[in-house]
């Protein structure tokens, strides 16, 4: 019963939090286990990184972990990037020069946050098993950009107060929750392991942003109404997708894993539910809508070795099909059958659903590279180090505060101890080093109608420190 | 039931363990908090003669969401005046392509529309309208609407023009409360780039009532009509009280 009880409050509290960004590309999060997460690990991760390590330690075991971190982020936004900037007299829609700040300068954004992880593995009595199951997110985030004090209580323009960043994204958070069942088996005579799960996924997306009807970041109208809106979108959805992988261990010395996690839903999926808006001055309003939400299948690859009986030297890598994120489009509920037909420029084809909204993206597919070693003091502790680079998935036409992804390098460095028999402490502590990104003016918007949005242009810097703690009880 | 409230209080007592929380919602009902409420518009004045405003007119729909994209529409009227004082309005109002300014969909058919002694009047359609996404200067999308109501005042034989509610219902929800329109005078036939520049909204010297006939009250009537972009070629019908 104590066993179940643990289960249900990861799973709890897993509904309830979401990382902040400290991914791996784009909103890819899935760092638990740390430098024990990799697909060719016999650790309780395995169940998400290659399902194959499930079988490769007996017994049963139970691991629970928590990732802990912190996130600063800032975005720079140039003057020059605000879509029309107008003189006192000017009878036309714009940022007024005297206000400029409101749509220009530096947004800062600070975060603690957690993240957790929850597997049971079993080899249910029978050798060369393991089934298992577990709860984790490995897409998220989440984030809450610092209030601009200097437009706090300004009735003119009330919405600057949220941010030179708000038109990308105020607050919000992203989140795909799995619960996955799986299993794997060792073949002694093949010195193979195969493995498979199944994930019910559920994804939860809210997001407020500030938004126009015209896609600019135009304060007023030509008449000096107030023109800035908000839009808030809240929407979910539960999909299923499955992962699988081997892992080949031709001599004792040397694992090979392969693995693939597939899109949930097996591709596209709709997320279902609100879109709220209040644009200029109408009043606040509700709209039913799917949001258009592709998640990207994942393939990974890795070599662990073992020179020596007291270490191991890990190489692995993924690859992450991002392209697959085109358009964050958001359809009317009755139409969303129709699929979301857009132009190269974004705008909408009448013969499709109708569009409520739509965010481009144009993501690009992304790899990541990892390696690390562990060295065993004794039979009870163990330490490793690891060393990683990650790409970016944004480009630069599409990129906003909202998921401002850049290239990245890991560093990370723990240990696991073996307190009794049956209890194992593991800590990681990663440090997320963020290129720093320029993002050039763009010379008009490349998309139009429902898809254009503001010149995110400027300067981007975003640093993450992450602490995995995980306690592993085994019987 | 977990509401956004007890939602709330759950996150911040993890946050004080855990941190990482927000709150989207309660940003947004932040922002519509912050935003001032708009000023009531005047009410018309006591007309001794409604102006007649048969023929061709401009019309530009400012809706709330982006005054300065306004739905152009062409307008054929036929003002039928009554022996009582009173008048009755036919109207078929046709959408325009923002683009070329020529008609697109289909035009909406008014027929019999009384025309208060203050000069205004009530443009209702409850049933479902259609406007192509060609005549949706905001965002090319087609947009269709439950109801849509033109409440103008005649400003004179050039001009009428006043407030515009309605609901939009797809692809957005959008109450259209706080829209405006104005039909400016143009030439019969006139199309395309015969069109003058589009007025959106009572221009501002026209908001004291009626500028086409004597007021019985108050007395003060002798306000010049704005020219409202009306072509010079009709300048004759553009009076001055």
């Amino acid at each position: 019963m104590k066993r179940l009880h643990i289960i249900i409050g990861a799973v709890a509290l897993a509904a309830m939090i979401t990382p902040s960004v400290a991914s791996a590309s784009g909103f890819l999060v899935a760092r638990f286990g740390g430098e024990q997460g990799h697909p060719t690990s016999s650790h309780p991760s395995a169940i998400y990184f290659n399902p194959a390590g499930l079988s490769l330690n007996s017994g049963t075991r139970v691991y629970v972990e928590g990732l802990f971190g912190t996130r600063s982020a800032n975005y720079t936004r140039p003057t020059e990037a605000i879509d029309t900037v107008i003189n006192e007299g000017d009878s036309s829609a714009g940022t007024p020069t005297n206000v400029s700040s409101a749509n220009s300068g530096k947004a800062t954004l600070s975060d603690l946050f957690a993240a957790p992880f929850a597997a049971v593995v079993s080899d249910l009595g029978i050798k060369n098993l393991g089934v298992a199951a577990g709860v984790y997110v490995p897409f998220g985030g989440s984030a809450s950009w610092n209030q601009n004090s200097e437009y706090s209580d300004n009735n003119a323009y009330p919405g600057a107060v949220d941010g030179v960043q708000r038109w990308s994204s105020i607050e919000g958070k992203i989140q795909s929750l799995y619960v996955t069942l799986a299993g794997s088996y060792y073949i002694p005579k093949l010195r193979l392991s195969i493995g498979a799960g199944l994930n019910v996924v559920s994804t939860s997306v809210e997001n407020i942003r500030a938004r126009n009807a015209s896609g600019t970041d135009d304060l007023v109208s030509s008449n000096g109404t107030m023109q800035e809106g908000r839009a808030l979108v809240d929407v979910s959805n539960t999909a299923l997708s499955v992962g699988a992988g081997v892992i080949w261990r031709p001599t004792d010395a040397v694992s090979v894993g392969v693995s693939y996690q597939s899109r949930p839903n097996f591709g596209t999926t709709n997320l279902k539910g609100t879109l709220q808006t209040k644009l200029s001055l109408a009043s606040p309003s509700t709209s039913d809508i799917a949001l258009r939400w592709p998640l990207p299948d994942v393939v990974r690859a890795g070599v662990a070795f073992r020179p020596t009986r007291r270490s191991e030297v890990r190489v692995f890598g993924d690859f992450t099909r991002w392209s697959v994120l085109d358009n964050h489009c958001a359809m009317t509920m009755e139409t969303a059958e129709m699929g979301c037909l857009l132009d190269e420029e974004g705008r909408v084809d009448p013969n499709g659903a109708s569009v409520a909204f739509n965010i481009p993206r144009r993501w690009e597919d992304t790899f990541g590279l990892r390696a690390g070693g562990s060295y065993w003091l004794n039979a009870e502790r163990e330490v490793f180090v690891g060393l990683g680079y990650d790409g970016n998935a944004i480009p630069d036409t599409t990129i906003g505060p909202d998921i401002p992804d850049s290239k990245k390098m890991t560093a990370s460095i723990g240990g696991r101890v073996l307190l009794t028999p049956e209890l194992r402490l593991s800590a990681t502590f990663t440090q997320v080093i963020y290129f720093e990104r320029e993002v050039e003016l763009r010379d008009e918007s490349p998309f139009e109608g429902l898809s254009r949005l503001p010149d995110h242009a400027g300067s981007y810097q975003q640093s993450v420190s992450l602490f995995n703690m995980g306690v592993e009880y085994m019987f | 039931m977990f509401t956004r409230s007890t939602g709330s209080i759950a996150c911040l007592a993890l946050a004080l363990a855990l941190g990482a929380c927000v709150n989207p919602g309660g940003k947004f009902d932040d922002f519509v908090d912050r935003i001032p409420d708009a000023t009531p518009e005047p009410d018309g004045s006591i007309l001794l003669e409604i102006p007649d405003i048969s023929g061709r007119f401009f019309i530009g729909l400012a809706s709330v969401v982006d005054v300065d994209l306004p739905i152009l529409f062409i307008a054929e009227n036929t003002l039928h005046a009554n022996p009582d004082g009173s008048a009755t309005l036919d109207s078929t109002i046709q959408p325009l392509d923002y683009t070329t300014l020529m008609p697109a969909g289909e035009a909406l058919v008014f027929a019999g529309v009384p025309i208060s002694m203050t000069g205004q009047f009530d443009l209702t359609k409850a049933t479902t309208t259609v406007v192509e996404g060609t005549a949706n200067p905001i965002t090319g999308t087609t947009l269709t609407l439950s109801t849509i109501t033109l409440l103008p005042t005649i400003k004179g034989e050039d001009l009428y023009c006043g407030q515009v509610t309605g609901n939009v219902t797809d692809p957005l929800a959008i109450d259209l409360t706080g829209s405006n329109m104005a039909a400016i005078r143009v030439p019969d036939g006139a199309i395309g780039t015969e069109l003058p520049d589009p007025v959106g909204a009572c221009p501002p010297d026209s908001e004291n009532p009626d500028a086409g006939t004597p007021d019985a009250m108050p007395a003060d009537a002798s306000i010049p009509i704005p020219d409202a972009g009306v072509p010079d070629a009709e300048d004759d019908n553009n009076d001055s009280l």
